[in-house]
This record gives structure tokens, sequence and C-alpha cells, in this order.
């Protein structure tokens, strides 16, 4: 009983794959996707969906690439706390009683810092340019 | 029967390739030697060339200076020091206090004098022989930084720069000035001094060099006096325009008030062809006569008037800074064409 059950199992099986529906199946599945196509386009997003494809997306499908943007994020955010909070009480802050002291240098700027330079060319000099006529007559006379 | 050809394609293609190739190189022999030149007399005249600071009112001036002499004489622009009180040079890398011995803002010449002894310095060479396309080198300080050589050949010999007369002829070049280059040396092909850099222009692309005859000139002077004393007769001239048929003719255009000049005999309208030896065929000629004309010394100017050629003879006094024309100058344009016949007639001028 057990062996005929098995057999006619199997060939039922065989049978089942070589199967396929009807007409009137194709037809109804055409008649049902388009119908779902259409609501689709007619239903209206819940308000919070976008949120929530959002953390499905962050947390969900990419929890690496997240936690990587987010550390970078915040180590910035860090520096930038403590540039801002911390610039009052710094040597080279703006304010601080030692940029009042050392006021900033003159506006021109030195092509190449001169470490062996003397006290006195502490300051920029101007470079002759000798684009300025001195004495040269508009007459000529001798 | 055709007659075969001598030369087959295939040699023609070789005589080609070797005739690039022989170009290729040439090319590269040039560029190589004009390298090799500019960095021999670079290296020859570097140590002789130094930075100068001058300390002018609430201003610091920076600029390039070289030694003329081993005893620490310097040369520089008179637009490097200005009318400063004090100037010091950088010379190995030590700073020296130069004292300025004098200046000239008439040619752009100052002298400097350091306390050295065994400088390296820079010989003159014969500014009166340069030629037009001749190659020059500059040397100077470009800013802060390290001396650096430029190369240009010469492009004129100019007595006027747009509407403004120099003191003298002046060699026209194109060797770039970057600021801080300026009284730098301009070098011929064996390394000697033949102009010094004094003005910039079209933006440091091209540069005026005064001739380094000239420099000696006002150097005597600044030894001598402690400041240049540049001749004057009192005579103002005026160049015939181009368009006349007797062209490059220089005319006595006014007479100046209480000078050699007044009252000797010259006269408006006299054609000078003469100061001393020199020939006078243009302004720049004039120019340079001047310049060159000793103060205290007797020149004479030689003129045609009308049919008759006239010689004076005129005493050099020292220029004034601000010539006063005479008091009803009458504005004069060059005449006619000059008579056939010149009869010399000597006249000279009441000392």
């Amino acid at each position: 009983m057990d062996e005929l059950d098995e057999r006619k199992l199997g060939k039922l099986l065989r049978l089942k794959k070589l199967e396929t529906p009807g007409k009137e199946y194709f037809d109804g599945f055409l008649a049902e996707f388009q119908r779902y196509q259409r609501a689709e386009v007619f239903r209206r997003a819940s308000r919070w969906e976008p949120l929530l494809m959002w953390f499905r997306e962050a947390f969900v499908w990419a929890p690496r690439r997240t936690l990587a943007i987010g550390g970078g994020c915040a180590l910035v955010a860090a520096l930038v706390t403590v540039g801002v909070l911390g610039g009052g009480s710094f040597k080279g802050g703006k304010n601080s009683v030692a940029a009042k002291a050392n006021p900033a240098p003159d506006a021109q700027v030195r092509l190449v810092s001169d470490a062996g330079a003397a006290a006195d060319e502490q300051s920029v000099p101007r470079y002759s340019t000798g684009r300025t006529p001195l004495t040269y007559d508009q007459t000529i006379a001798f | 029967m055709t007659r075969p050809s001598r030369f087959n394609p295939l040699t023609l293609t070789v005589l080609l390739v070797l005739l690039l190739t022989a170009s290729v190189r040439a090319a590269d022999t040039v560029m190589d030697s004009l390298t090799g030149e500019v960095s021999r007399i670079f290296n020859q005249v570097a140590p002789a060339v130094v930075k100068i600071r001058a300390a002018n009112l609430d201003q610091t001036l920076a600029g390039t200076g070289f030694f003329i002499d081993n005893r620490g004489t310097l040369l520089t622009a008179y637009d490097v020091v200005q009318e400063a009180t004090r100037a010091n040079i950088d010379y190995n890398g030590t700073l020296v206090e130069a004292k300025i011995i004098g200046r000239d803002i008439r040619s752009g010449v100052a002298l400097l004098k350091a306390d050295l002894a065994d400088t390296p310095f820079i010989v003159s060479g014969d500014s009166a022989g340069l030629k037009i396309a001749a190659g020059l080198v500059g040397v100077g300080y470009a800013y802060n930084l390290p001396v650096s050589p430029s190369f240009g050949i010469i492009t004129g010999f100019d007595v006027r720069y747009l509407n403004n007369f120099f003191a003298t002829t002046h060699v026209r070049c194109s060797v770039t000035v970057s600021p801080g280059q300026i009284g730098g040396p301009l070098l011929n092909s064996n390394g000697e001094v033949v102009a010094m850099m004094v003005f910039s222009v079209d933006g440091g692309r091209e540069c005026y060099g005064i001739p380094i005859k000239s420099v000696n000139r006002i150097v005597a002077d600044l030894r001598e006096h402690g400041e240049a004393r540049h001749g004057w007769v009192g005579v103002g001239v005026v160049e015939a325009n181009l368009d006349q048929p007797y062209a490059h003719a220089v005319y006595v255009s006014q007479i100046y008030d209480r000078t050699p000049a007044a009252n000797c005999g010259l006269a408006q309208g006299d054609q000078v062809i003469a100061i001393g030896d020199r020939r006078i065929h243009n302004p720049q000629d004039i120019l340079d006569a001047a310049f060159f004309a000793k103060v205290g010394s007797t020149v004479p100017v030689r003129v045609i008037r009308g049919d008759r050629e006239l010689t004076f003879n005129l005493n050099i006094i020292e220029r004034p800074a601000l010539p006063q024309p005479a008091a009803t100058p009458v504005p004069y344009h060059p005449p006619a064409p000059p008579p056939a016949a010149r009869q010399p007639v000597q006249v000279n001028a009441p000392r």
C-alpha cells in the first residue's frame, strides 16, 4: 500500500510539473496586475513613510555606511565646538590678551620668510621698481 | 630608354633624416651654449652684487647694488636710496652699514661706501661700443629672494620715454626686472658692467639702463664734490619735424635768462650743428653733449644762421634745479631747407 502510494504520488508530482493554468488564469492575472498598478498610483503615501524608509535604508540595509558618515560628522562637530567655545581662552584667539599685545603684522605679505633678517628688516620694505620718472625733462635744454 | 634617377627615395629619406637630426643637434648646441654663457657670467659677478636696504623717513627701501672696487664702493640707483640718510647692505649674509657718499636724482645714480676690504667687484666695460641686439645679463635681488640672473637683448638707445627726456642716452633692453632688482648691473658677454638698471617699463618686461660711461661721469662728480654737477649754458632747442625736407635738425628755440647763452649772440632759429667735437643731428646728441660737458669749462657751439656758420664759445655753469626760461619766449618753428653756402665766423661769448 505504501509502495503504491509512493509510486502514485511520484507520478502525480511529475504530472503536476507539466500542469499549466488555463487561459482564464492569465487573463485574470493581467487584469489584477493593472488594477494593482492603478491603486498604487492613486494611493496617498503615509506622512511617516519616507522617514521609515530612510531608517530602514540607514540601519537595516546599509548600517556600516551610516555609522561611518555619522562618526565623521560627529568628529567635525566636536572640533568646531571646541574651536568656537575655547577660542577666547586660546593664545591665538582674536580677543585674547596675547593677540592684543602682539597685533597682526602689516597687511602686506612677504614673499618668502627671511629667518636671518635683522631687526630693522621686520617691516616689509618698498622694493624699488624704478617705474617713477625722476627729473626727466619735457623739453630739451642744455 | 629612360635614364635612371641618381637618388632613389630611400637615399632621399635617409638624407632628410640626417639633416633633421643635425638641425636638432645644432639647436641643442646653441641653447646649451647660451645657458653656459649666462651661467658663467652670473657665477662670476654674483658675489659682487648685494642687497641694499635704506631707511627713508618712515619707509624702508630695498634694491640691488654692486661693488665697483675692492674697497667696498657700491653703485646703485637713486630710486633704491632716494633721500635716505643711512643704508645697509647684505654682504655674505651679514648686514653691513654703508655710507651714502652722494646721489643724483637727475641721472638716477647713487654712490655708497661700506667699510669693507677686499670686496669682489665688477669691472666696467665699454658702453660706447654697445649695439642693438647685443645680449645683456642682468643680475639682482627680486623681493627678498636670492640673487638671480635674467637675460635679454638691447632693443634700442633712447633719450626719450613717452614725453619725458632722460638726462642722457639710455640703453633699452628686454631684460626683465622684478621689484628689488633696480640698481643691479647689466653685463656684457665678458662679465663687465656696461649699464645699470634704473628704470623699468611695461610692467618690468623691459628696462632702461644708464650706460656705465655716463655713470662713471656722475661717480667722478660724487667722489669729488659729493653731488653731481650737470652742465648748463641756457639754450632750449627743438627738433625739426620729420616731414620737412631738412629733417633731423635741431634749432635754438629759446634762450634762458641769466645764463651764459643770454646776450652771447645766439638767437632763436639758429640751427645747432656741433657742440664741442660732437656733431648734432638730433636731440639725443644735444643731451649727450650737455651731459658730458664739465662745469667750469668752455665749449664751442657751432650754429648755422641764414647762409653763415657761426661759432659761440660758451662757459659751462652748473645747471640750476629749475631753469627759468626767458621772460617772453616766442614759440619757434623750424625754418625752410638750409642754404648752400656757409661762411665760418668766429664769435666769442662774453665771459
